[in-house]
């Protein structure tokens, strides 16, 4: 597989980020095979699946074409296993009431504590990390470091594009902030600590939930930005160098 | 193709797959141009790691002719105005101007004068006390270089209402007595004369417009260009109500 896609939030925010003009490749080869284009030469049921896997961000039709005689030269076990998986997480994962987080039981097995912290220690449910979405959960998740639970936005604000807070889930954020009982285990949370990309819209994103949560009295943090460690200054971009000086700290 | 270098502010950007962009950008010598940034995403590509909407680099790009896409191949980062993510009201003032060149300009229409307005704006912005001095002055240069300054000269003969306050007529762009207008059925938004004095003294440098008035003037006569650039646009840019709030005179 080529990549997952790379345009963000919700279906709208996904639409809104898009360039102009341009179709989704999906979109492009369903209007292909669909269209005048011409009669396709393979089977039926073989047309079906390319056209199906070309819909997918990322796979074009050669791409998807060579797929589909990968999944054809395999046995019959290997591709209904596929299309088993494929199946069961439409059926199965949903996002969890809580967190957004994508999971297969609700609450996620983070926000029911089901999943330990560093070293086995038990999840913090007042510390909640704010991401823009479920594959930033996951990234941060694989360290192992975070012992918190999580808020998955489903997007970021983008006041260019129409997103707004009302496209996301920041309402439900604000509720688990004000009453515990909404918050993962009951907890009353303590502190959110900030987890969004440091573009500018996530950055505007940041300032604009750190204003609201503040109101609440919950106290806001936000990850540290700048020169990785263990990387070298002679091969940072200009981006992060110059992010790095504005945030610089006295020591 | 040759690739022209011009210097450029990013003013939008959009995903356009794994690992490019497209883009839109505020050239100096060029004026508005959408780009394709082939390759933008990639960590060892010539883009100083990435293009991000409200930064200031130095483009390299093939425009051409006939096509509505031009290929950036470059971009030499040379600012990124941290003051617009220092808090929302900076946040929003910066993107305000972003798309109000969107609104203003049409692409491939050079105006260097409102390019150098917008680059001393933003970085006048990273200031929180000059956030409002900034969208003022702003707005005025692009009134200004899109051929709609307003006239806010009031003639002699004609006297402000009893209450202090004049009239301005969008429709027109100029001032009227309330009271006349009224009469002759003219939608004028009510004014007052320190805001129109502000507006006649606007056309000197940034820096300067701070010292003209009280910061509240200054507030009042920014918000009276933003209702008017709405009028002029036909439309209310989305980041409008961010800045100015629901309020603004219709
Ligand atoms: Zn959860």
């Amino acid at each position: 597989m080529d990549s997952e896609p790379t345009n963000t939030g919700t279906p709208v925010a996904r639409e809104a980020n898009r360039a102009p003009g341009k179709l989704p490749k999906g979109k492009a080869a369903a209007a292909k095979v669909g269209g005048t284009a011409g009669v396709s030469a393979y089977p039926e049921s073989v047309e079906r699946l390319i056209s199906g896997l070309a819909a997918l961000p990322g796979i074009g039709r050669r791409s998807a074409e060579r797929l589909a005689f990968h999944i054809l030269k395999s046995d019959a076990a290997m591709a209904k296993a596929l299309a088993g998986a494929i199946c069961d997480v439409k059926s199965q994962v949903r996002h969890c009431s809580i967190c957004y987080n994508l999971a297969d039981t609700d609450p996620c097995p983070i926000c029911a504590g089901a999943v330990s912290g560093p070293n086995g220690a038990a999840r913090d449910r007042g510390l909640v990390m704010v991401v823009e979405q479920p594959r930033d959960l996951i990234a941060l998740e694989q360290t192992g470091m975070f012992k918190g639970v999580y808020h998955v936005l489903m997007g970021r604000i983008s006041p260019l594009d129409g997103i707004g807070p009302g496209d996301l889930t920041v309402a439900d954020l604000f509720v688990r902030a004000e009453e515990p009982a909404r918050n993962a285990g009951g907890e009353a949370v303590r502190e959110v600590v900030l987890a969004l990309n440091p573009t500018l819209e996530g950055d505007g994103t940041a300032l604009y939930l750190a204003h609201e949560l503040q109101k609440r009295g919950v106290q806001v943090t936000r990850l540290a930005r700048g020169l990785p460690a263990g990387s070298q200054l002679e091969f940072a971009s200009k981006a992060v160098l110059a992010d790095a000086i504005d945030g610089r700290r006295p020591v | 193709m040759p690739r022209a270098h011009d210097d450029a502010i990013c003013i939008r950007q959009w995903e356009w797959s794994e690992t490019s962009q497209t883009v839109s950008l505020f050239t100096r010598e060029h004026g508005l141009v959408r780009a394709l940034a082939k390759g933008s995403r990639r960590p060892k590509a010539p883009f100083s790691g990435g293009l991000e909407v409200l930064t200031f680099g130095q483009a390299g790009l093939v425009i051409r002719p006939n096509t509505e896409l031009a290929i950036l191949g470059e971009w030499d980062l040379r600012e990124t105005f941290p003051g617009l993510r220092a808090s929302l009201e900076q946040h929003y003032a910066g993107l305000y101007m972003a798309e109000l060149v969107q609104h203003v300009l049409t692409h491939h229409d050079p105006h260097p004068a409102l390019f150098s307005a917008l680059l001393e704006s933003l970085r006048s912005v990273g200031e929180p006390s000059s956030v409002r001095a900034s969208l003022l002055w702003f707005q005025w240069a692009a009134l200004s270089e899109t051929g709609y300054r307003p006239d806010v000269s009031v003639p002699g003969d004609q006297a402000a209402s009893p209450d202090g306050t004049l009239g301005f007529c969008p429709a027109l762009g100029v001032v009227q007595p309330v009271e006349q207008a009224r009469r002759a059925g003219v939608h004028v938004w009510p004014v007052r004369s320190e805001t129109l004095g502000l507006l006649s003294r606007l056309n000197g440098e940034l820096a300067e417009v701070g010292g003209l008035a009280a910061p509240t003037i200054i507030d009042r006569a920014a918000r009276l260009l933003a209702a008017y650039l709405r009028w002029v646009i036909g439309r209310e840019p989305r980041t409008l109500q961010l800045v100015f709030g629901p309020d603004l005179p219709v």
